[in-house]
């Protein structure tokens, strides 16, 4: 029990010693306050505990980021699973917007950045519809090669049952392209985070951690800069030990055991 | 009753003619009984399959069950195909429903239903597994059973036992017999094995490669229960086999070019 503890904890204690020989170095070469993890961590204590950074609580900065993000994010699973039930439905559709998606997918998020504002001006709407666009294409793409992945058959089995519309795209494809679109979710919800963070830095919001990380700058706070990015880290382990690794347990490892088993 | 009229069947499309699998084909499959469709791969015998299912439609001619013509795969045509092709994602039980809920019925008749066909093939005890968990032949007993709860007045076979193990198979075959004399469906079989097909069928119907398909139609006029393996039952098998011997090859490069 203790041994797979420490097996869990090994990599995590490599990062620290790695960041810890790092900050000690730079700090005797350059002179200049690279913060130690244990100055981190007594920061973060002290930013979880209420201390202001940028005019407002961290669990305020967090709570605005998270708002954000769930909402693009969600912009982009519906219309996302939506769009690739569809064109996976229809091959005309298909044929002519698939080739808009794969430039869409080549667009960097940040790159957005001056179609957001000119569209919705500087504010909450702008950074959301970047999350949003984004995170859409792997969502999409992923959901629409789930569907034309699916065994022909199930669908010739379907109908043969005297399944119909409706129900062929929702009680046939989507569930048989699920573990497709667990995988283009997942890599949706890293793209939003990551253009959200750097949305922040540049879109002034006034609230969030990349905006938090970008203010700290300017009062040499690094060591509160650090923190936010431990916790965007912290977000993004949870959300895959917390969400996805028991979706797929629900789902991919019930219905197939493993995935060559299909 | 089922009828085919010089049915044409070509692979291609927008304008392309592709190669021919099917010409001039005309059938009829009186109700309740048991055809088995014999012949080398390659030779249209699931094409012919699928055109009665409906998931194709004919290059040209028709195709009438009872008199409506096919426009696509309907529940009256129950279709076992050679994998079991379950809904990984749904119990053994909601697999056998899905065909139930279709016809808006009840939940509760459906499960009733659905438990009452998974009984006939011995499966009830699994009705909450998930199909990845069953053996081949399990599978296919559910495939079965999903089929028989839309009372299908036809049922159509594509090579359904021949992935699994022998013994397997012919317990399956038994079953099935026994499921067809309960119900009296007409069966269309599709398979590659002359014992079976002198096993199973009233009628052996053997395809060649097109433009001429269908080469033989044998009725098989053994007494049922039959046995597998008696002196006028290897007779059967030996004129089958001789039927089939003068058929060349199917696959081959010049099918494209037959046209």
């Amino acid at each position: 029990m203790a041994k797979t503890i420490l097996r869990k904890m090994l990599p995590f204690l490599i990062f620290l010693i790695f960041w810890e020989g790092l900050a000690v170095m730079i700090q005797l070469r350059r002179h200049v306050a690279f913060p130690t993890p244990w100055e981190v961590a007594q920061t973060l204590a002290a930013l979880l505990a209420g201390a202001p950074l940028s005019e407002a609580s961290l669990i305020r900065h967090i709570g605005d980021s998270l708002l954000r993000w769930v909402t693009g994010f969600s912009i982009a699973a519906v219309t996302g699973i939506g769009y690739g039930l569809l064109s996976g439905w229809s091959k005309a559709f298909r044929d002519a917007t698939l080739p808009i998606l794969h430039v869409l997918q080549l667009i960097p998020g940040l790159a957005w950045i001056p179609v957001a504002i000119l569209c919705f001006g500087i504010g909450e709407t702008a950074t959301i519809s970047m999350i949003a666009v984004t995170a859409f294409p792997p969502i999409a793409l992923n959901v629409l090669s789930g569907v034309q992945q699916l065994d022909e058959t199930l669908l010739r089995a379907a109908r043969m049952m005297g399944a119909k519309g409706q129900t062929l795209l929702f009680r046939v494809l989507l569930p048989g392209a699920l573990p497709a679109t667990i995988s283009g979710l997942r890599i949706g919800l890293g793209n939003g985070w990551r253009v959200l963070v750097a949305a922040e830095m540049v879109v002034g919001t006034g609230t969030g951690l990349g905006y938090a990380i970008i203010e700290a700058r300017w009062t040499l706070d690094y060591a509160s800069a650090f923190s936010c990015i431990g916790i965007i880290c912290l977000i993004g382990l949870l959300v895959e030990n917390l969400l996805f690794k028991p979706l797929e347990k629900r789902t991919i490892t019930r219905w197939y055991l493993t995935r060559d088993g299909a | 009753m089922i009828s085919l009229y010089e049915l044409e069947k070509s692979y291609g499309n927008n304008g392309t003619t592709g190669p021919q699998i099917l010409q001039n084909v005309s059938l009829s499959l009186p109700r309740g009984e048991f055809t088995c469709v014999l012949g080398p791969s390659g030779c249209g015998k699931t094409t012919l399959l699928n055109l009665i299912a409906g998931f194709t439609r004919p290059t040209s001619g028709n195709l009438h069950v009872d008199g409506c013509e096919i426009t696509g795969p309907g529940p009256d045509r129950g279709v076992v195909f050679q994998e079991a092709t379950l809904f990984p994602w749904l119990t053994v039980l909601k697999n056998v429903e899905f065909g139930l809920r279709q016809q808006g019925k009840t939940k509760g008749t459906c499960t009733e239903e659905a438990m009452h066909c998974l009984g006939l093939v011995g499966m009830a005890d699994q009705a909450n597994a998930y199909p990845h968990t069953l053996s081949g032949g399990m599978k296919q007993r559910v495939a079965i059973a999903r089929v028989l709860a839309l009372k299908p007045d036809v049922l159509l076979m594509d090579e359904p036992f021949s992935a699994l193990d022998a013994n397997t198979r012919e317990r399956l075959q038994d079953e099935l017999l026994r499921l067809w004399e309960m119900f009296g469906q007409t069966v269309f079989y599709v398979t590659h094995s002359v014992e079976e097909a002198a096993f199973l069928a009233d009628r052996v119907i053997i395809m060649g490669p097109s433009p001429h398909n269908i080469r033989a139609d044998i009725q098989i006029d053994l007494p049922r229960p039959r046995m597998r393996y008696s002196q006028e039952m290897e007779a059967v098998v030996h004129n089958l086999r001789h039927e089939l011997n003068t058929l060349p090859c199917c696959i081959g490069p010049s099918k494209g070019k037959i046209t």
